[in-house]
């Protein structure tokens, strides 16, 4: 991580729980889709469905555990501090909100400065983590469908396909922002290869390089002071 | 169009269970898959016990909410009143077996779908009465078509004491001390159907279509005018 052009945003184990999470959950939206929307059912007919089906249920096991377990044995500093972050809003992450429509549909905006995650970023973040502890638990529900009353199921159902329907909606805008939006798509580096261009650290994310000089700084000054020690 | 019914007239009925079995000699059932159910009911208080019963199947409701949450269009109400399921569309996913107020559908564990009665459809095409109502003994089963004059259920219908489930294809006549609540209930839509598919899906789909519209809206705007000045062209390497 020498090079004074990049920054380290993501670490390997944030990296595979994030694909982990978005590579299931894709496969789970498209195969659950077919139950939903009767086209693509139809197109893919009763014996792709049931394939479709079987796809869906094995997916379950890495969406609702190996995600959490990457994140838990892998890197449980950063999960706690992405957590805490998330959960911290102040008055400019309401003003990056309000501000950031004009952003997204490229008119001139002067966005508040950031920390590691952008409001916006926290909004994916929380919908991601609600969205995904609904689909696990009535998911699972429905797949031990005989285990439960009538009453549990009658609202699984609906919660399942509530649940569905808006982290699709999410993950539309999530996946253009970090692939397309001419601004942002810098983003996807970050998660691909774990580092982001300077430049794009100090635009985007202004609080949090501020944050990772001042550690840097703060590591080189004592890294002169052992090495003066030692001497 | 013939408008098809039933009605049972339970004073006739022995419990004898030889429609049950008629019946799933009929469709080569397995033991435990029952499309007719004849069930026992003991009411009254010593001495004197009386011991009826009631026999239950599906009702083809007017409204089915079973068809309303088929994903795939396998079942559906015909014309003539129906409640069919086709076997080849039927993926299995039995939504249908929660949303049925009666608890009329089967899941066939060796085939993977969902089956139920369909007043044999198949039967009636060749002329044939239900297996159930050709098998009664004490001929309590009266089939037919309310539209047809002609048809026994007619007459039947409109004997004294027969009681309409409501929103449904059935008719009971009760046998006296029987109370209401013993015999199937009159037809109500569930509650989370609606808002399942009423407001849930149409309103997810909404979104995800507003999501994807003003990604694309912001797609146009940003290639119009990143391709005059490619100002955040962005060093990637």
């Amino acid at each position: 991580m020498n090079n004074p052009e990049r920054v380290e945003r993501f670490n390997l184990a944030e990296r595979l729980a994030h694909w982990n999470h978005a590579i299931s959950f894709c496969l789970l939206f498209i195969t659950g889709a077919a139950l939903v929307f009767r086209g693509w059912g139809g197109l893919l007919g009763p014996h792709g469905v049931r394939l479709a089906r079987d796809i869906h249920h094995v997916l379950a096991i890495p969406f609702t555990f190996f995600t959490l377990l990457i994140l838990l044995v892998g890197t449980r500093t950063t999960f706690f501090a992405w957590l805490k972050e998330i959960l911290t809003w102040d008055k400019e992450d309401v003003r990056f909100l309000l501000l950031f429509p004009r952003e997204f549909f490229g008119l001139k905006v002067k966005l508040p400065e950031q920390g590691k995650f952008n409001a916006g970023e926290k909004i994916n973040s929380l919908l991601t983590i609600v969205g995904s502890l609904l689909m696990a638990t009535t998911g699972w529900i429905l797949l031990y469908r005989n285990s439960f009353s009538k009453a549990v199921l009658a609202w699984a159902y609906p919660l399942h396909d509530a649940g569905a329907l808006l982290m699709g909606a999410v993950i539309v805008g999530h996946v253009y922002l970090s692939l397309l939006h001419p601004n942002s798509r810098e983003a996807i580096n970050g998660m691909l290869w774990g580092t982001v261009t300077t430049k794009f650290a100090r635009e985007h994310h202004g609080r949090w390089y501020r944050q990772l000089m001042k550690q840097q700084e703060q590591r080189g000054r004592e890294g002169r002071l052992t090495s003066l020690s030692a001497d | 169009m013939a408008r098809f019914a039933m009605l049972v007239d339970l004073r006739k009925c022995v419990g004898c269970q030889a429609c049950t079995v008629a019946c799933q000699q009929q469709w080569g059932l397995e033991p435990e898959q029952r499309f007719t159910k004849v069930e026992a009911i003991e009411y009254g208080e010593f001495p004197n016990v009386s011991r009826k019963f009631v026999t239950t199947q599906c009702m083809h409701c007017d409204q089915p909410p079973c068809q309303e949450v088929c994903p795939t269009g396998a079942t559906y109400k015909r014309a003539d009143g129906i409640v069919v399921i086709d076997e080849d569309k039927c993926v299995g996913c039995q939504y249908c077996l929660t949303a049925c107020p009666y608890g009329a559908r089967t899941y066939n564990q060796e085939k993977g779908i969902v089956q139920k009665c369909s007043f044999c459809a198949a039967r009636l095409a060749t002329g044939k009465e239900p297996a159930c109502v050709s098998t009664c003994l004490g001929q309590a089963r009266i089939f037919g078509d309310l539209d047809d004059p002609k048809s026994p259920i007619v007459k039947a219908a409109s004997q004294p004491g027969v009681l309409k489930v409501k929103g449904t294809a059935m008719m009971y006549i009760p046998p006296k001390g029987l109370n209401r609540a013993d015999l199937p209930a009159d037809a109500t839509f569930p509650s989370y159907v609606s808002t399942w598919k009423g407001v849930v899906q149409p309103a997810g789909k909404a979104l995800l279509g507003l999501t994807t519209g003003a990604v694309l809206l912001s797609l146009m705007i940003n290639s119009v005018t990143h391709g005059k000045s490619d100002g955040e062209g962005e060093g990637r390497s």
